[in-house]
């Protein structure tokens, strides 16, 4: 596990440059934290399997089709009932959404929940609300093996939904995904989608 | 940042102790919102923002003050007598968190590094710690751990709160023992009763047998059991039965409570467990997956169920007729207990819905269906097959649904041959479909001598029950703390011991019904059961 982890940070410093990222200074990580404390980044390449999911809004989507229309898409995990890392990770997307300002019309963020059987579009909307999520940020739900198939098409499956990694995936471009991991915060990620959008023009 | 802390707890020590209750600290600390009744705000990783419930300490440190692992996140235990003594690493908890719980790479390292604090001591160091994020030690707090921004009558009333939880063993534990219940109404039949308790019994004496093994040779420590022997209680499991009507259980529970407090209620079986399930939460009392088909549909906090019963099948049919806009629908009623509340409940669920639902009982239900686009029928098996052979049924072109809890045997069976397709409401898994391991809980039955084969899946749900409490008990060490257990249940349900009674079972904070998967099922002429 440290052998992938140090293969990860390695990566993580040679795409540094690429995502035009600078550490943010106000997030505590002052040198008495941990060793680990910092978030990693990787380069890969994911399929999207065609699935049909559906959003908060009821509204049937294939998110294989979507992502043909080209343009960053911001992408990670959560369930509404989670107790402490959702949250975390909705503040994130929520921040990075604020952060994009009017760009955010060209980017897309997805939540897609991993306790489909018991989020429903409904607990889905109530979840948006209380994130006052804007129209960019879509939250997905689906049959659990529609879910499990976007979980493990990302390497993001575990057994039990309790046990699911702080993690964000951001399209890059085509089938090429950054993904990051650990402690992650809005402004990595809004200029990592704001690099992306200044690669594609 | 360190300056400005400090002189906030300069002014903090300025201000009277008194200036906030247990109840405000309690409010902050389950509903994030501060004793005006505003919601608290935080920022959390660097830069972003939490507010309200998804800000309050409850979300990440739970109800019962221990704390959660989640991925890479660790939440530590902030109960009073962890908070306000130094921290020193404890070898039995660390080796449970890392072969027990489930942690990402970075949280395993980070359990791995041994890591000491002073004491927290007063609201100084508490309200460095919330607003600053540095602890009595003056490290940093994971950015994880919000940054909030509480006056001092905030942190005054949390300090108080937060001196209240965690501060001895919960109800019906002692030095050496831990006692359950385990309730049963007075409408469960005898059999089910014995055949239930049999397996109990025989699990709980198993179970000791293992604990007096490991106290006997306390010093000899294989896999570290020796660090574990203080924490083990044996298991004492009572059989609290009711008499009479439901009206009067409530004094007869509290009564056996009083004889002989309990930690949590397991198993058990009830009509309706509505008396039983207001007792737990009055009492604060767990209750693990009673067996009955009318659970509260309304989550509690100290009850949790296996299926949401009958009551889930009809809003199943319910949703499917409003999805598929068959807004005027006949149900047909016969008169037995289920039948005749089924047809109530889902004549409510119906009209929030805006379908038109026509009543009838089975005596009288010859007359004509054609404004009716769908039919209902709580019935069971015998009852239904006389219907599905009347005329105007057999030629009513829409489609027909039915109760698979009506239908199906005790087993779990459908032995109904329909006459035209039926479409069901399913909540088990499907009949047949087996897991592997069944096979080694029957042998595990047949070894003790406990097999009834009629009442197997009330058995199955049973030793599931007391399996689930094993591990549970397991990971709270001696952590003897009832909001603990059903922390830990809910984190364990879905990957717990599944006998393949229901198809998927899983929880999560708040989530009160465990079995997942149901669906409406087509049940065809020949009997078998497949999907939609």
């Amino acid at each position: 596990m440290m052998d992938r982890r140090k293969a990860m940070l390695g990566l993580a410093a040679c795409l540094a440059p690429l995502a035009g990222l600078a550490r943010d200074e106000h997030d505590h990580g002052d040198g008495m934290g941990w060793a680990a404390s910092d978030s990693s980044q990787l380069l890969q390449a994911y399929v999207m399997p065609p699935v049909q999911l559906v959003d908060q809004d009821e509204v049937p989507t294939d998110l294989a089709v979507e992502l043909q229309t080209p343009g960053p898409v911001l992408m990670n995990f959560i369930f509404t009932t989670c107790p402490g890392i959702c949250p975390i990770l909705s503040a994130v997307f929520a921040k990075t959404a604020t952060l994009l300002g009017h760009r955010l019309s060209d980017v897309r963020l997805w939540s897609v929940s991993i306790d489909p059987d018991y989020d429903q579009p409904a607990q889905l909307r109530d979840y948006a609300k209380a994130f006052d999520a804007p129209p960019e940020w879509r939250f997905f739900t689906g049959e659990k093996h529609q879910v499990d198939a976007v979980r493990s098409a990302f390497d993001a499956d575990s057994d039990n939904k309790m046990a699911h990694r702080a993690l964000f995936l951001m399209r890059y471009q085509g089938s090429s995904w950054l993904r990051f991991e650990g402690e992650v915060t809005g402004e990595q990620l809004a200029l990592a989608a704001i690099d992306a959008l200044a690669t594609a023009t | 940042m360190i300056r400005w802390s400090f002189v906030a707890c300069g002014l903090l020590l300025a201000l009277p102790a008194s200036a906030g209750s247990v109840v405000d600290g309690e409010r902050l600390y389950r509903a994030g919102l501060r004793s005006g009744g505003t919601p608290v705000t935080a920022r959390v990783m660097g830069d972003a923002t939490l507010s309200g419930r998804f800000a309050a300490c409850v979300r990440c440190h739970r109800p019962s003050g221990y704390g959660v692992s989640e991925g890479d996140i660790r939440s530590p235990a902030i109960t009073a007598g962890v908070l306000f003594s130094p921290l020193e690493p404890r070898r039995d908890l660390l080796l449970r968190e890392l072969y027990q719980e489930r942690l990402g790479p970075t949280a395993r390292l980070q359990a791995k590094t041994p890591r000491t604090r002073p004491a927290y001591r007063g609201t100084t160091d508490l309200a460095r710690a919330l607003n600053a994020g540095i602890d009595p030690s003056g490290r940093s707090l994971s950015p994880s751990m919000p940054r909030y921004d509480l006056d001092a009558d905030d942190v005054n009333a949390l300090h108080a709160y937060l001196k209240s939880i965690g501060t001895g063993l919960d109800p019906g534990v002692d030095e050496y023992e831990i006692n359950f219940a385990t309730i049963f109404g007075p409408q469960i039949p005898p059999e089910q009763q014995a055949a239930m308790t049999a397996v109990m019994r025989a699990f709980v004496a198993t179970n000791n047998r293992e604990i007096r093994r490991e106290q006997s040779r306390a010093t000899y420590s294989p896999n570290y059991k020796s660090l574990y022997v203080p924490s083990r209680r044996l298991w004492r499991l009572h059989e609290w039965r009711l008499t009479g009507p439901s009206e009067t259980w409530a004094a007869q529970l509290a009564n056996y409570a009083q004889r002989q407090p309990v930690f949590a209620a397991l198993g058990g079986a009830a009509q309706d467990w509505g008396p039983i399930h207001r007792f737990c939460e009055d009492t604060q009392l767990p209750c693990l997956f009673p067996l009955t088909e009318w659970p509260v549909s309304e989550p509690g906090h100290f009850t949790l169920y296996l299926s949401r019963g009958l009551e889930q099948e009809a809003q199943m049919i319910a949703d499917d007729l409003a999805r598929s806009g068959k807004d005027c629908v006949m149900q047909i009623r016969e008169n037995t207990p289920n039948s005749r509340r089924l047809a109530e409940v889902f004549g409510n669920l119906a009209r929030a819905r805006d379908l038109a639902v026509d009543t009838i009982d089975l005596a009288a239900a010859s007359g004509r269906m054609s404004q009716s686009k769908a039919l209902v029928l709580w019935l069971g098996p015998d009852s239904a097959l006389q219907v599905l052979r009347r005329a105007n049924v057999k030629t009513f072109p829409g489609p027909v649904f039915a109760a698979g809890g009506l239908l199906a045997d005790r087993q779990g069976r459908l032995t109904l041959r329909p006459s035209r397709p039926l479409l069901l409401a399913w909540r088990f898994s499907r009949p047949g479909a087996q897991p592997s391991r069944i096979f080694r809980l029957r042998s595990w039955l047949n070894a003790r001598r406990v097999t009834a084969r009629t009442w197997e899946r009330a058995q199955l749900n049973s030793y599931l029950t007391l399996d689930i409490t094993r591990h549970a008990l397991g990971h709270l060490v001696d952590r003897y703390s009832r909001e603990l257990f059903i922390e830990t249940v809910e984190h364990q349900a879905e990957s717990s011991f599944n006998p393949g009674t229901f198809k998927r079972l899983s929880l999560g904070p708040g989530q009160r019904f465990a079995a997942k998967g149901h669906d409406i099922m087509l049940l065809d002429t020949g009997g078998v059961l497949s999907n939609d």
